[in-house]
């Protein structure tokens, strides 16, 4: 569109854009204008059309796909489960991230940074591989079948590791550490000499953390568990491969199965409805966030004073521990085992090991393309989503045009989508003309880069925000422009953001898995798709293992590499580092 | 040192306190008796184990060693291996930063020690409002602590704190947080409060001028222990050392030598005696170091043994400061304001109330 006539027909921009002293910046919004209606707003658009059986090409209005929702009995039982699964994992994780977390921060139990290191490692860990763990743990050839066997002489093992209580586990054992964040973090912020204040006041040491530590962390405990609702029921993999295989289905499970029937406005109201759900959650623990400030009036705080275990401090370190053999060691323990088998199924015998996995994993064509391809598009994606997140980030922080929200708001949208309906709307989106990208890897990258906008926002935004204004103006003052300012102060300021997002955008290509299961085709197969889909005829569950591994061993490195350039939040864009 | 009263009751007993802190000893052998109706301030600069000490107090922790009786009843004897919890002991506090919980109201967090003992709605109602009169935040109970001033923070902390009316009332600096002239109206009415009640005080500070202002009794903490306790006048007339000297008010301190004065002694320094007569131990030719207050300086352009060139002129309103060089060491002086000297002028010295200090 010819600049001039978009700035007669929009006099509102015009008269903002005045403002704006060079046209270049006027340019850089309009690039942005383009990115993010093409690539958020414009599938959105698609995606909520389609779900009232409309289409650009026209088609009738009707409720039907949402009437089904309700009506149709397997939708109405993978909405029961989804609610079921989701309740189970907020509830588990709530006690486990809860207790441990007051454990680290209000107790003299020794072994903080031991339990600090493997609560993260739990959290990087993709929940897919911690699913995988648990059937090759619990499954009928499993670990657990074979050590009974062996110690009891136990032969009618007959657990079932199949089921929606699985997921619920699993789930809970990848996200408890946010919990454990949140907790830990509140309760540094609550000065432990209001505690004492308590108890100086006459009160037990119980009765203190019941009435006063208790209702002051209690707004983090909620928003955290609701952020654990929605990431629940936005989970694909881990249902997928622990519910499905026994006809057990949540919400993002029957969209995929409902894809694969080609049911296109039953897809769509799922999706929708997914988003309404993770969106309204999104809205109320963010309404909670913010209501959640009570003022805390402090002057110096003193290092909180450490509650002294005593008697009882060996009885529960050893239950710390048990708890991170079962939730980090034999999920880890069990997926590196088995990379080292010749075969899954096979007995536990020297014999039967093997480093043959890995040197296969290398040598296999399609694993190393799929290995290139994740890379290309986490960093292609990565590379312009950072863009954009700059870009927005500049304009929210740093300019005061008129509707800078709604720029941000939208181009935070997808942060309320589960993964799968990314998906779906990119595979409705892209699949025609004007712009056919169905069957070219770039449908993945634009939905990659729809993915990756948000957390680039969150993480520069941040960066930015904590940015005086006078710097900048210094800059100015010295006589650089306002282009040249930009460039040589907030940008180098910027970098660190820009940097970890390029390290989060290959790690969530390297384990994504809706995404480019939905969207690939031959040839452009990426990690996740070899994940998901390795285990067949020629290999067992011991190259899935293998990738596993290899899975990660690199996120382990990225994020030690993220944790180097510091200076970023974890909480942003770690909290999407581990969505599939 | 006493009170000089007979009748004087101790309210708390320290005796030979030990806190230790893994390898860092916070409390060292300390002993220390308060009596009701005072308010005893503990002074030191930070990290000097006075805040450790309030906390063994009132049971926030737990000392190593020694004994701590409140009220005539043992709260910790390390003999007897007992240890009274902070709930048992029924003491008031105040903290740094008030530590007023923010989730509750006003009258939420005065009424707390009342609800938390199980007291009768209308008791707890009608002991509120009897402190929020004391207080003066008549009307202000319904407000959160954050929709309150720093003073009035502070006054809710001291209502909350003295609310079960307790003997004793423990106070970590709360004052630390306010402005100049805040504190200072603060420090009139914590003292006011007091002499009503009757109750002892034990009040934590590192400023010595709200030291001086509130106590009737000074004890300077160093490392742990107390180095000299007396009244405001005491510590600041007589300091025994040179760390009490400097951190209670502004010192001078001089080296000395003592030197024969008929058969008696003086104390002599850059060629001019400083003291005459004076009744010391220190042998001939020893050196003793001398503390002396600025405003304990008299300057004139003809007296005075020992000699020095004015270096420095600050104009102070009520009184001029000077600084004076004698040998390679500047003495500060404190003169009424019409005694005007110039840059470079010579002057001779003369020192009144000296201490002899370690």
């Amino acid at each position: 569109m010819d600049l001039k006539i978009f700035l007669r027909k929009n006099k509102g921009l015009k008269k903002h854009t005045k403002r704006l002293r060079s046209p270049l910046e006027v340019v850089i919004l309009l690039i942005l204008g383009v990115l993010i209606g093409s690539f958020i707003l414009y599938p959105f658009v698609i995606l909520v059309m389609k779900s009232f059986g409309l289409s650009l090409d026209g088609g009738a209005f009707s409720l039907e796909g949402y009437k089904r929702i309700i009506r149709d009995t397997y939708n109405y039982t993978a909405l029961r489960n989804t609610l079921y699964v989701a309740s189970g994992v907020t509830v588990l994780t709530s006690i486990l991230g809860g207790a441990l977390g007051w454990i680290v921060a209000r107790t003299d139990y020794a072994y903080k940074r031991f339990t600090k290191i493997l609560v993260f490692l739990n959290f990087i860990i993709p929940s897919y591989i911690v699913a995988i763990a648990w059937i090759e743990f619990f499954g009928r050839n499993g670990y657990l079948s074979r050590i009974l066997y062996k110690i009891f002489g136990l032969s009618n093992y007959n657990m079932r590791p199949y089921s929606l209580e699985a997921v619920i586990i699993v789930m809970s054992v990848h996200l408890y550490p946010l919990v454990f964040m949140a907790i830990t973090n509140a309760l540094r912020k609550t000065d432990s000499s209001l505690e004492d204040a308590a108890v100086i006041s006459g009160a037990s040491r119980l009765k203190a953390a019941m009435t006063i530590t208790l209702p002051l962390v209690m707004p983090s405990f909620i928003s955290i568990g609701l952020l654990i609702f929605s990431r629940t029921i936005a989970n694909f993999g881990v249902p997928a491969v622990l519910a499905l295989p026994v006809g057990e289905e949540v919400l993002t499970t029957r969209i995929y199965s409902s894809l694969t029937n080609l049911d296109f406005q039953l897809v769509t109201a799922l999706s929708i409805f997914l988003v309404m759900i993770s969106g309204g959650i999104f809205l109320l623990s963010n309404l909670l966030l913010k209501r959640k400030g009570f003022t805390m009036i402090t002057g110096h705080s003193k290092k909180p004073r450490l509650i002294e275990l005593g008697k009882h401090k060996k009885t529960l370190t050893t239950c710390v521990f048990i708890f991170h053999i079962l939730t980090t060691m034999i999920p880890l323990a069990s997926v590196l085992i088995a990379s080292f088998l010749k075969r899954w199924g096979l007995s536990l015998e020297i014999k039967h090991f093997t480093l043959n996995n890995y040197l296969l994993l290398f040598r296999h064509e399609i694993i190393i393309r799929a290995f290139g391809n994740s890379i290309f598009y986490g960093l292609t994606a990565a590379t312009i989503a950072a863009c954009v997140g700059v870009g927005v980030s500049y304009i929210s922080h740093k300019t005061n045009i008129k509707g800078k929200k709604i720029i941000e708001l939208i181009a935070s949208l997808p942060m309320a989508f589960p993964n799968i309906v990314l998906a779906v709307a990119a595979a409705l989106t892209w699949i025609k003309q004007p712009l056919k990208l169905y069957g070219t890897e770039w449908i993945i990258i634009v939905t990659y880069i729809a993915l990756f906008i948000p957390i680039s926002i969150k993480n520069i935004g941040g960066l930015m925000q904590n940015q005086d204004a006078s710097l900048e103006k210094a800059a100015r003052a010295s006589g650089a422009s306002r282009i040249k300012g930009f460039v040589d102060i907030t940008l180098p300021l910027t970098m660190p953001g820009i940097k970890s997002g390029w390290i989060l955008g290959f790690l969530i290509a390297l384990r994504e898995i809706p995404i480019s299961l939905l969207l690939y085709s031959s040839g452009k197969e990426t990690i996740g798709v070899m994940l998901f889909g390795i285990q067949s005829n020629t290999y067992g569950l011991e190259m899935t293992s293998t990738l596993a591994v290899v899975i990660i061993v690199l996120t382990v490195i990225g994020n030690i590499l993220i944790g180097k350039i510091g200076n970023v939040k974890r909480g942003g864009g770690g909290n999407h580092t581990s969505t599939s | 040192m006493s009170r000089g009263e007979a009748e004087a009751i101790i309210q708390v007993q320290v005796e030979k306190l030990i806190k230790k802190y893994e390898n860092i000893v916070a409390v060292r052998d300390l002993s220390l008796d308060i009596y009701t109706g005072e308010i005893l301030v503990i002074v030191g600069p930070s990290g000097c184990g006075k805040s450790t000490l309030l906390s063994c107090i009132a049971g926030l922790e737990k000392p190593d060693n020694g004994n701590i009786i409140i009220d005539g009843e043992p709260v910790f004897s390390k003999e007897r291996n007992l240890f009274k919890l902070p709930e048992e002991r029924n003491i008031g506090m105040v903290f740094q930063n008030y530590a007023l919980w923010p989730h509750k109201t006003v009258y939420d967090n005065i009424a707390y020690p009342l609800k938390i003992r199980n007291i009768k709605k209308d008791k707890v109602k009608s002991e509120v409002r009897r402190l929020l009169d004391i207080v003066r935040l008549y009307g202000k109970e319904n407000r959160y602590p954050h929709e309150l001033s720093g003073g009035e923070q502070q006054r809710v902390a001291l209502a909350r704190a003295l609310v079960m009316n307790p003997k004793v009332l423990l106070l970590d600096e709360p004052l630390s947080s306010l402005d100049a002239k805040l504190r200072e109206k603060m420090q009139y009415e914590i003292k006011g409060l007091q002499k009503d009640m009757g109750i002892a005080i034990i009040h934590v500070t590192h400023d010595q001028n709200e030291a001086m202002a509130m106590a009737d009794r000074i004890a300077v903490m160093k490392d742990g222990e107390l180095v000299q306790w007396g009244t405001p006048k005491e510590i600041y007339e007589c300091p025994q050392t040179q760390f009490v000297a400097n951190f209670v008010g502004k010192a001078n301190i001089i080296d000395g030598v003592v030197e024969r004065y008929g058969d008696k002694k003086k104390i002599v320094f850059a060629g001019g005696y400083i003291m005459r007569e004076a009744d010391i131990d220190g042998d001939i030719g020893s050196h003793v170091l001398l503390s002396v207050r600025p405003e304990n300086i008299s300057l004139s352009k003809d007296k005075g043994a020992v000699k020095g060139r004015v270096a420095g002129v600050n104009y102070r309103g009520n009184t001029m400061e000077y600084r004076i060089l004698v040998d390679d060491i500047h003495l500060m002086v404190e003169t009424s304001s019409n005694e005007l000297y110039a840059k470079g002028d010579i002057v001779g010295c003369e020192f009144h109330k000296i201490n002899i200090v370690k």
